[in-house]
């Protein structure tokens, strides 16, 4: 394919000549340093809150975690805790995140505003069915999901779907790529993915409930597995109800990703719910079934 | 019958009373009589489109219309009657009128360009007294005099130097209009519309000036007759061909060859046009690859071609096509298999016209009317052992077939009327994969239904325009406009008033104004960086409604003699439903929910223009001035708040000279200096966190990333480029053969197209980077009139 090389080199140099590229005097606006927050928070884990700061195109610096700051916790408007910092950020020794509560939390720091963010951990909205199907192949078979659930009617909900595979005797499992020619899994995978495929490819699926709102739903899926390399794996299914902020700042995040900085498009800003600052404050909830694979009977548990 | 005599009697209504008056006012002129007929190139027979007709005595006076033809109703009296037409000789005509007079004025070309025209009337030149506004006729044998890069005449890239207009990104064809974009320009070519009027991802239109006769630019006060777009009508007209003798040129440019012939099949009665050219790069370069390692190659061809019949004075019939394609390509033959890889796009318009006259007041143009842009992409594999063979081609695009007709009629001095209709069947190929070969049973069913509006949507237009003489000091052009655009059991509709308007308050000065309101039914699904040929046509839905703006526009003119003119006009737009992407989204394959894809919001333009215009004379050229302001407003972009198009720039000034040196030299520059486009570029930069909770639910990983300024916060360099050319003409005349050289951005300023922001590690610091395009580019061509 070295002809090929040649020929957009040669489309290049016919169409655009000799492009330049130099320093432009441009100035870039003066811009103050902000608190860059990042708190997921679900009932199945602790609290945990990371802090950044974040750095001026225009004067340089050093992106570090903020060490000293001062995290307040509230619930409902009432002060919980103030969190205590730790290896990863800031935690709490016994506050667990709980559901239908309003969580805000106030990050304070020398020589920054102080920034404040409020989200809560949606609806669970477990999985009602699960059926599957092996197609046994060589050297990998197939396997047929299919997920069920129901939609709560009559608000918006956001999704986020992952399956980790465990081979038999090995804890250290690994994400699996699935596929999928779900309605919803393309819908959102064409806005997010510069693309011509019509199947769905990727280790997790973000999607949200706008073509079946509030309807029973039925999402299928296929993935390989290699029977050879194991004779039994455990597919853990990672069904997330998540939240409308950690909905956007995620799908800003695909869509930064795939985009770049081209320049047939418009760049992408990745959504924050900080106030005063940057990052995300996002409840969600995971719902987790496990099925054990193995050729050619199967279980679920 | 009592019914009947109630009905008889009943009060006659609006329409009832407008007849009646035209009635009494045609009454009044009893005692006239009509002149009709065309005004033509007496060299070629080729009709001269909006030459001016009229008595310089008492003040009538017309225009010829599209099609080269005039009527103009005269008192029965003795009649001086002045024909004139830019770049030839005024002829005076002097008879008694006593009866319908049907005349065949021919013109001949002025000599040499610069000479002076004789202007032999006193009479104000007609454009103090059209009302149109915002409306300006390029000059085709300018188009081939100003620079060009790569010496590709392009009359796109001179629309770029009138006023209201902003170019796109360097060097391409993009014309953004008081505000618009680039969909909203209504391209008409012989009437059928093009939808995607570049070669060369922008860098090229493909219009081959050679085959062009007329050139219209309307950017406000729209007549009611043009509709679909909300922002400009470039209406192109093709070469009639020549009657009387056999003509041709043949091209030699650095990047593409033409040749241009015309000239009758039977003389006075039918003749042909056609034109045709190539680029021929990826020829040359050819030899330099070998077909087992593959061979890339793009080139550019088009093709117009046009037949005229003349059945009698009455009867006209014109057949012209344009057929124009852009191919990237890489075919490889290697060990026993053929690649064909090809992505490639183009567009197919045909007209077929009949041009009656009913009467000497009644001018009747009939058209069918087809148009096609397609984008495909694919490629075939041929395995020779195997003898095995597949071929996939996915493919995008819009068609059009319509009816038109248009009619023109004169009641009476006072009023110029005219009014037609059109039924277009229009169809969007959103996407379709064509799949043959030994894998065709194979392939999934589902990977073929693609496309979503094969069944075709409809379109219903009609119009009514009356050019209204009040007095010799005003002319009013009133019109009403109504669409109805029919999709999958959806009515899209509505009546869009048009009025325009010149008062001349004193010699030499008219004060101009208009107001139109216009609506665009289909929408263009593309970004605002660059035209690519993979942007799709989509019609309007319930979630994007049709596209509309409401533009006022004041100006002034001042046209001390026939060759200088001074116009100021001042501009007011809105736009409503205007699309754009979502962030992140550069390709779109149009599903059920494709809305899902743009977001909707609306617009506002406003600015003042200045042109200053010398059309005779040794010397000629222009100057034209803009200072403008271009808004966009999306309840989901910038939080909302109002935030500067792309192309708001606010001053753009471009001077155009062209100087008659002796008789057989011609030199000319472009001077172009102008506000920066605008930029959205980032202002900081810190970390995210991507969390995927899966295997282990605490897992994370982190990057950085930019925080962006607000949507186009910055303005890029101001923008300014020198283009000259010589040009030498053996015969003197510049119809015929000419030699010349142009030398593109002469002081090799190095314009910014686009720019990024670098970072510095492990400083983080921003560098602002600009990359040029075009540096000093000289080139050469060489035509040859035979």
């Amino acid at each position: 394919m070295t002809g090929f090389r040649h020929g957009w080199l040669f489309f290049l140099l016919l169409i655009i000549l000799p492009g330049c590229e130099q320093p432009v005097d441009i100035e870039l606006p003066d811009y103050t340093p902000q608190l860059v927050v990042y708190s997921f928070f679900t009932p199945d884990a602790p609290w945990q809150v990371q802090v950044y700061n974040s750095v001026s195109m225009k004067t340089g610096g050093k992106i570090e975690r903020i060490a000293n700051a001062t995290v307040e916790l509230f619930a409902n408007n009432t002060r919980l805790a103030e969190l205590i910092p730790n290896n990863e950020g800031y935690t709490h020794p016994t506050l667990r995140p709980e559901k239908d509560t309003r969580y805000t939390l106030r990050v304070s720091a020398a020589g920054y505003d102080t920034v404040t963010a409020s989200d809560q951990i949606p609806s669970p909205v477990p999985l009602k069915k699960v059926d599957f199907r092996i197609e046994l192949g060589e050297p990998e078979s197939t396997v047929y999901l299919d997920l069920e659930f129901s939609d709560p009617p009559e608000e918006k909900n956001y999704y986020n779907l992952g399956l980790s595979i465990f081979p038999k005797n090995n804890s250290q499992g690994y994400l699996v790529y699935f596929y999928s020619r779900d309605p919803m899994l393309l819908r959102e995978m064409y806005l997010t993915q510069f693309v011509v495929e019509n199947t769905f490819e990727d280790v997790e699926a973000l999607f949200s409930d706008a073509i079946f709102d509030g309807k029973t739903y039925r999402l299928s899926l296929y993935f390989y597995v290699n029977f050879q390399q194991s004779t039994e794996y455990t597919l853990q299914i990672n069904f997330m109800s998540i939240s409308e902020a950690f909905f956007k700042y995620k799908r800003s995040l695909i869509l930064q990703e795939n985009t770049g900085e081209s320049i047939f498009s418009d760049p992408v800003q990745i959504y924050s719910n900080v106030t005063n600052g940057l990052g995300v404050f996002a409840g969600y909830v995971v719902h987790r079934s496990q099925i054990v694979l193995t050729p050619p009977i199967s279980r679920i548990r | 019958m009592n019914s009947g005599c109630k009905s008889a009697l009943r009060a006659p209504g609006i329409p009832g009373i407008i007849l009646l008056g035209l009635f009494l006012v045609g009454a009044l002129w009893a005692q006239t009589a009509t002149i009709s007929g065309y005004v033509v190139d007496a060299e070629t027979g080729e009709k001269l489109i909006g030459a001016n007709v009229y008595n310089p005595g008492n003040g009538l006076g017309t225009t010829t219309n599209g099609y080269g033809y005039f009527s103009l109703v005269h008192p029965r009296d003795s009649v001086l009657l002045v024909v004139s037409y830019l770049g030839y000789q005024t002829r005076e005509l002097r008879f008694y009128l006593d009866q319908d007079l049907e005349l065949t004025i021919s013109l001949h070309p002025v000599p040499l360009p610069g000479e002076a025209v004789e202007v032999v009337a006193e009479s104000e030149p007609p454009i103090l007294s059209q009302p149109q506004t915002s409306q300006i006729t390029i000059p085709v044998l300018k188009v081939r005099t100003i620079p060009a890069l790569l010496g590709e005449a392009d009359v796109l890239k001179v629309i770029q130097l009138l006023p209201g207009v902003q170019p796109g990104m360097d060097g391409t064809s993009g014309i953004f209009v008081r505000g618009g974009s680039p969909d909203q320009n209504l391209v008409l070519l012989d009437d059928a519309t093009l939808y995607n009027v570049f070669h060369g991802f922008g860098f090229f239109s493909i219009f081959h000036s050679e085959a062009l006769k007329s050139v219209r630019f309307i950017k406000g006060g729209f007549p009611a007759r043009y509709g679909g777009r909300l922002s400009s009508v470039i209406d192109v007209r093709l070469k009639d061909g020549n009657l009387k003798q056999f003509s041709g040129k043949i091209d030699l440019g650095i990047i593409s060859s033409s040749i241009f012939l015309e000239g009758p099949l039977k003389k006075e009665k039918t003749s042909f046009m056609i034109a045709a050219r190539r680029t021929y790069a990826d020829l040359l370069l050819r030899p330099f690859f070998s077909r087992e390692e593959g061979v890339p190659g793009y080139y550019f061809t088009d093709v117009n071609a046009k037949l005229q019949h003349i059945f009698s004075s009455r009867d006209r019939i014109f057949l012209s096509t344009y057929w124009g394609k852009d191919e990237l390509y890489f075919y490889q033959d290697n060990s026993g298999f053929n690649l064909d890889y090809f992505f490639g796009w183009g567009n197919i318009t045909s007209t077929l016209r009949w041009n009656h006259i009913f009467t000497p007041r009644l001018f009747a143009n009939i058209m069918l009317l087809f148009s096609r842009y397609e984008f495909a992409t694919g490629f075939s594999i041929k395995d020779i052992d195997e003898d095995l063979f597949a071929s996939i081609k996915y493919s995008t695009g819009i068609e059009d077939i319509s009816f038109k007709m248009d009619l023109d009629y004169t009641p009476n001095p006072a009023h110029f009327l005219r009014f037609g209709t059109e039924v277009l069947s229009q169809r969007f190929n959103t996407g379709t994969l064509n799949i043959r070969g030994d894998i065709e049973q194979s392939v999934d069913p589902e990977l073929k239904k693609e496309s979503l509006f094969l069944t075709p949507v409809w379109k219903a237009a009609f119009y009514l325009e009356d050019e209204w003489t009040v007095n010799e000091q005003l002319r009013v052009n009133a019109g009403l406009r109504y669409d109805a655009y029919r999709i999958k059991k959806r009515t899209f509709q509505g009546l869009q008033p048009r009025i325009s308007m010149a008062y001349r308050f004193r010699p030499g000065w008219s004060l101009k104004g208009s107001y139109s309101l216009v609506k665009q039914f289909i929408h263009l699904l593309t970004n605002n960086q660059i035209s690519l040929p993979t942007d799709l046509w989509m019609p309007a839905t319930p979630r994007a409604l049709p596209e509309n703006a409401h533009q006022i526009v004041l100006g002034m003119v001042h046209q001390p003699s026939a060759a200088w003119t001074f116009s100021l006009e001042s501009y007011y737009k809105t736009l409503s439903n205007v699309l754009e992407f979502k962030p992140g989204v550069i390709f779109s394959r149009a599903k059920e929910s494709w809305e899902d894809y743009v977001y909707v919001g609306r617009g506002q333009a406003y600015g003042l223009e200045v042109f200053i215009e010398k059309k005779q004379g040794k010397s000629t050229g222009w100057v034209s001035y803009t200072l403008s302001w271009a808004n966009r407003q999306f309840d989901e972009i910038n939080n909302g708040e109002p935030f500067p198009f792309k192309y708001d720039r606010r001053h753009n000034l471009a001077i155009t000279f062209t100087r008659r040196l002796g008789k057989k030299w011609e030199t000319g520059f472009t001077w172009i200096i102008r506000s920066g486009e605008r930029a959205t570029l980032p202002i900081a930069t810190y970390t995210v966190i991507e969390r995927i909770p899966g295997v282990k639910p605490d897992w994370y990983m982190t990057r950085t990333v930019h925080l962006y300024s607000k949507r186009n916060g910055f303005q890029l360099p101001v923008y300014h480029r020198l283009d000259v050319t010589l040009r030498f003409y053996p015969t003197g005349d510049p119809r015929k053969s000419s030699l010349t050289l142009s030398i593109y951005n002469l002081y090799n300023r190095k314009n910014a197209a686009f720019v990024y922001v670098d970072q510095d590690f492990p400083s983080l610091k921003g560098i602002p980077k600009q990359v040029s395009l075009f540096p000093l580019i000289p080139s050469l061509s060489l035509s040859i009139a035979f």
